[in-house]
């Protein structure tokens, strides 16, 4: 088992989603300890809480398994996992009552290690390394905006609202924050 | 990548676009501007890209190692979202035109596409101020509900069942719950079966398999022997199995463990008159 999932880390995402798709089950493996500290970072940052964020990362990767939303011609599979794990994120904490919502705000939380493989982590991290970078040189307003409106699920009059500034301002940081952010990004994309 | 970097008022319009903020006046400029420059879609997708991206500078944090058991576990038991060894996968246009040509089948590669375009359309863009997006996703979702509805009368039928089981389960642990076993008369050999009641509680649960499935209009009906009364205890149909599994509330809480089963043509009966075919044993 250990020898087909070593096999099968050099492969592309795409390979692995097509081997996936014949019933692959150690493709879903290796995509699964690629991508799955994205996706369970992102649940957990909206979420605030541990053991949700656990289920909807399982969520997240059995939809992979079992649905063909994801398309390589349409994206990347980076970018799929984040807007699935985002909107999905999203739509459980809006079901969420407030009381609940005020209790997980202050529950402790206790990041995991998990035996996922050290090659697969770096590449990871050598990208995060890279967004962190490129978030940092945002105008601080530009940032906080694109942080607001991906993070919370705020729209743009919720944020002017938030942050006691007109609209079209909002609009103009979010825009430019997010051309600005793709542009120091230009190499890692290509 | 792009040769041509797109004039600053358009990059304006497209970032606004991936953010879910263009006003319809915006929408319709940007939508003409595409239908011009179809390359404007590769910058598009790049400024997807990049809002996807976002949460990579997130402090990386791994989930509890069981989560990938499970999930390991949990796809033994479910089939993958099949495309044969070879075949291309599906392409952006076949996805969107399938997706706004309604159609009658009802097979699995359907339903897929279908949650393929969704997934594009709301990958697309992170609020719902988009008005042109809200049309698409209300047709899309108006596909997705009809395939749905035979599906959510499954899964109706099943918790029902399943609450049925449970409280079966529950019967059985209290100590002084009764199995009354019942047998099919002359005709209705193979008929067999328990009622299981619970001294002082009107809950019945009808157990029984190898009963027919009646005619529209028929029932079953469950009789008590109460001092020489036949007492009506409810009545239920047979699935197409031939399996019942049924909770009866009885009108009065009953000891009588002479039960029988008649097959009558009226749903309010009060006494037995049509033929016996089952009779609890001695």
């Amino acid at each position: 088992m250990d020898e087909d999932i070593n096999r099968r880390l050099a492969w592309s995402d795409t390979e692995l989603v097509v081997a996936m798709r014949a019933g692959d089950a150690d493709a879903l493996a290796t995509l699964y300890d690629r991508y799955s500290s994205l996706v369970f970072r992102l649940a957990l940052k909206i979420l605030t809480n541990s053991e949700e964020a656990a289920d909807l990362t399982q969520d997240v990767f059995l939809n992979l398994w079992q649905s063909l939303a994801y398309q390589p011609d349409r994206g990347s599979l980076s970018s799929f996992l984040t807007t699935l794990t985002r909107s999905r994120a999203i739509d459980r904490l809006r079901s969420r009552s407030s009381k609940q919502r005020f209790l997980q705000r202050w529950s402790q939380l206790m990041p995991t290690q998990s035996a996922s493989n050290p090659f697969e982590a770096a590449s990871l991290e050598q990208r995060a390394e890279s967004v962190r970078a490129a978030l940092t040189q945002l105008p601080d307003k530009q940032r906080q905006v694109l942080e607001l409106a991906y993070y919370q699920g705020l729209s743009q009059s919720e944020i002017a609202a938030h942050l006691e500034a007109p609209l079209g301002t909002v609009k103009s940081w979010s825009r430019q924050g997010l051309l600005n952010l793709r542009n120091q990004l230009q190499t890692l994309l290509e | 990548m792009a040769d041509f970097i797109p004039p600053e008022p358009l990059q304006d319009l497209l970032a606004g676009y991936v953010l879910g903020d263009l006003t319809p006046e915006e929408t319709n400029i940007l939508e003409q501007q595409l239908q011009q420059q179809p390359e404007l879609r590769a910058e598009l997708q790049q400024l997807q890209e990049t809002l996807a991206a976002m949460p990579y500078a997130l402090p990386a944090v791994h989930p509890p190692v069981d989560v990938r058991d499970r999930l390991l576990q949990t796809i033994t038991t479910v089939a993958p979202a099949a495309t044969a060894l070879g075949e291309p996968l599906v392409t952006g246009t076949e996805v969107r035109s399938m997706a706004s040509a309604p159609s009658r089948r009802r097979d699995r590669q359907r339903w897929p596409m279908i949650m393929g375009s969704m997934a594009a359309l709301v990958a697309l863009a992170l609020g719902v101020d988009n008005w042109r997006l809200r049309q698409d996703l209300v047709m899309a979702q108006a596909e997705v509900n009809r395939q749905i509805a035979p599906l959510r009368q499954d899964l109706a039928a099943a918790k029902a069942q399943l609450a049925s089981q449970k409280d079966l389960i529950a019967m059985l642990q209290q100590p002084a719950t009764q199995l009354v076993t019942l047998k099919g008369m002359d005709g209705m050999a193979p008929a067999k079966g328990n009622v299981v009641m619970t001294p002082g509680d009107r809950a019945v649960i009808v157990a029984l398999q190898n009963l027919p499935p009646l005619q529209p209009g028929q029932y079953y009906y469950l009789w008590a022997n109460e001092a020489g009364q036949k007492v009506a205890c409810g009545k239920f149909t047979a699935a197409e199995t031939g399996e019942v599994f049924v909770k009866l509330i009885l009108p009065n809480t009953s000891n009588s463990k002479q039960l029988a089963i008649t097959v009558e043509n009226s749903p309010t009966m009060t006494a037995p008159q049509g033929p016996m075919v089952m009779v609890s044993e001695s």
